[in-house]
């Protein structure tokens, strides 16, 4: 009964988050391992534990370990803001990049670079407008879904509207600005860690953690579980459900721009990894999900990143971007969630 | 928070309790409470009053003159109706008469426009969302369900207002007050599968166990019968009866099916329109010409087993 199926539950949600963390660190290492000069496992980890390794290999390993931890974090961050998304607007297609947060916030930047490139030296800035670009797109998107009637599909399709017309925007801008950036324009359009410099990560780490605790203190997750089955049903429970429904649009806004500002748009993450959490949970419990859908993010983004890397060794044309992964990998896997929600 | 304590008291026992209760949780004592199951759950639908537990105490509603509109249409235009508790007072009405409203007034999930709703005597506007949330459950059949959840996790969301903010799981007084409703209702085979994967019978099910699971003094149920085949209405409604007295919980039913409301219901308001045009023992009702000229239809009433006294329905004469 009850009793079993969630003791069972909470043994299962420890067994996968240990599995994920376990597979995050093997493919950490891994991605540490590839590049332009490969380093072999033992020696990461002598590295790593013992200290012991020379002035070169330990270089190498701190750049790659920035661009590995850059893309872990990306993907953790990606995959809470698709999580919340999804959560809020009760449709398992939406994601920061499907909603056009991610291009928004992209725009928003691009905006404020072409009126002064310096502030690219100020991430806390950078941040912040593209923040305020994702949290005005995800708006402009559910504003425009009103107006169409609210459904899923209206969503969805204005999404995907505001989503376009922002890429073209961002793109324009960008194309503009390309000669006064020091990476390839690009990067930014389609997200990418090789830009990431050292002090980078700690802003994901912090802006992760915190939103963490504050989904965790408002209690946001259970808030979410009863807000799946209608407005009505969460007030009944005593939830104010504009206050949950505001508050976790500007968490997933806040780490869609953090991510966008400081990789760039990377696209589909959040929309697989919530995703893999519930065909590993088998349910959408936010409590579980939430943890699960960072870890597989992080994975993902991890794989797609060390997939990049590997890849441009052959091309020697310079690095593919992350984003192009995620795309290759996410992109068929949307259309199968779209098979599967359509049969039913 | 405090004067829910002092409910939970009661629920708990009354005074065998001290008074140091107060400032604790409700969940903190669902142990003491009666169980839900009571042997005898085979009752023939006829039977009435069932011994009320000691020490638990009647819940009451009360609304004055409620009324809501929906931009121009006035769903419910002036009801006056008191609700006491271990009984059930069925809402029997043409569709769009107001009962759902009513329920939702009741409910508190929306404030009537004018005029007043009183839960337990007190004015339902000065009860926090958290103590309406403990204190009455309005069960809905109608829930999106577009993201896979199972049963047990939509069964579990209705103990969520009696768990403090910061508590991420399930305590064990929380899981053995859902295994409780689970077993009553029989719905422990369908614990795992999604809610989507339910057939309406069963979702109307699970709803009322989320419902039930909360041990609300306030019981609201939006068409329970609907989509049930006939022994399963039976024996929903015979929990919802055997709740209803033992712990003299204030329980009203939205129900189209006349027959069920004749075997079942303590009281019957008629609502036409949104007000009240027919209020009284199923048999009163029924019998009188009201309810012919609100439905249009005939209504034959016939004894049953010489004592219940049941409503039937009779198809229009056309061209008439």
């Amino acid at each position: 009964m009850a009793y079993r199926i969630v003791k069972a539950g909470r043994f299962r949600l420890f067994l996968l988050a240990l599995s994920l963390v376990l597979t995050l660190a093997v493919l950490t290492a891994f991605s540490l391992s590839v590049g332009s000069s490969m380093i072999s496992l033992p020696e990461i980890l002598s590295c790593a534990i013992v200290g012991e390794c020379d002035r070169a290999t330990r270089l190498v390993l701190g750049l790659r370990l920035t661009r590995t931890m850059a893309a872990a974090l990306t993907g953790g961050v990606l995959a809470v803001a698709g999580a919340l998304m999804q959560g809020i607007s009760r449709n398992p297609l939406a994601d920061p990049f499907i909603l056009g947060s991610s291009s928004t916030a992209l725009a928003a930047l691009s905006a404020a670079l072409l009126l002064d490139v310096g502030i690219l030296a100020y991430r806390q800035l950078t941040i912040s407008i593209a923040f305020a670009g994702a949290m005005l797109g995800y708006l402009l998107a559910v504003s425009i879904s009103l107006l169409a009637g609210g459904t899923g599909l209206s969503l969805i399709l204005s999404g995907v509207a505001v989503s376009a017309l922002f890429s073209g925007v961002s793109h324009a801008l960008l194309h503009v600005l390309q000669d006064r950036l020091r990476t390839p324009y690009v990067y930014l359009l389609v997200g990418s860690t090789s830009g990431v410099l050292e002090r980078d990560p700690p802003y994901l780490a912090v802006l992760l953690a915190l939103s963490l605790v504050a989904l965790l203190a408002l209690g946001i997750p259970k808030a979410l579980n009863a807000y799946l089955f209608g407005d009505s049903y969460a007030a009944q429970l005593g939830y104010r459900v504009k206050f949950v429904t505001m508050a976790s649009a500007f968490v997933a806004c806040l780490l869609t721009g953090a991510s966008v500002a400081v990789v760039g748009v990377v696209g589909f993450v959040g929309l697989a990894a919530p995703h893999i959490s519930r065909m590993l949970l088998g349910t959408s419990d936010y409590r579980a999900a939430l943890i699960l859908s960072m870890l597989s993010g992080s994975s993902l983004t991890v794989l797609s990143d060390t997939v990049a890397r590997a890849f441009s060794l052959f091309l020697a044309r310079g690095e593919l971007p992350l984003g192009v992964v995620t795309s290759i990998i996410g992109a068929p896997f949307l259309a199968y969630l779209i098979v599967t929600s359509g049969r039913r | 928070m405090k004067r829910w304590g002092r409910w939970v008291s009661f629920g708990c026992g009354g005074g065998r309790m001290p008074a140091v209760r107060i400032t604790q949780r409700s969940s903190a004592g669902a142990r003491e409470e009666p169980p839900l199951l009571r042997e005898g759950a085979s009752d023939p639908p006829r039977t009435r009053a069932r011994p009320v537990t000691e020490g638990e105490r009647r819940a009451s509603v009360k609304l004055e003159a409620a009324r809501y509109s929906y931009d121009t249409v006035r769903a419910v235009d002036g009801v006056t109706l008191e609700i006491e508790g271990g009984r059930i007072v069925c809402l029997v009405g043409p569709n769009g008469s107001g009962k759902t409203t009513l329920l939702k007034l009741i409910a508190s999930l929306i404030r009537p426009s004018s005029g007043l709703v009183y839960i337990d005597g007190k004015d339902a506007r000065l009860y926090s969302p958290s103590e309406i949330a403990r204190t009455v459950s309005f069960s809905d059949p109608h829930l999106p369900r577009t993201l896979p959840m199972r049963v047990v996790d939509f069964i579990l969301t209705s103990r969520y207002p009696f768990q403090r903010t910061l508590q991420y799981f399930e305590s064990e007084d929380d899981l053995r007050a859902v295994d409780s409703v689970i077993e009553e209702l029989g719905i422990a085979h369908l614990l795992e599968r999604r809610l989507d994967q339910l057939s309406s019978g069963e979702l109307q099910r699970v709803v009322i166990a989320a419902a039930l699971a909360k041990r609300p003094r306030v019981l609201l149920l939006d068409e329970p019968s609907a989509f049930l085949d006939v022994r399963s209405r039976f024996e929903i409604m015979d929990v919802v009866r055997r709740y209803t007295r033992e712990r003299r919980a204030a329980t009203v039913v939205a129900l189209h099916d006349l027959y069920m409301a004749s075997l079942y219901c303590d009281s019957i308001a008629l609502l036409s329109r949104g007000r009240i045009a027919a209020l009284g023992a199923p048999a009163e009702v029924f019998s009188s010409r009201v309810v012919e000229e609100v439905y249009g239809v005939g209504v034959k009433t016939v004894r049953v087993d010489g004592t219940s006294l049941v409503a039937i329905p009779l198809p229009p004469r056309s061209g008439n």
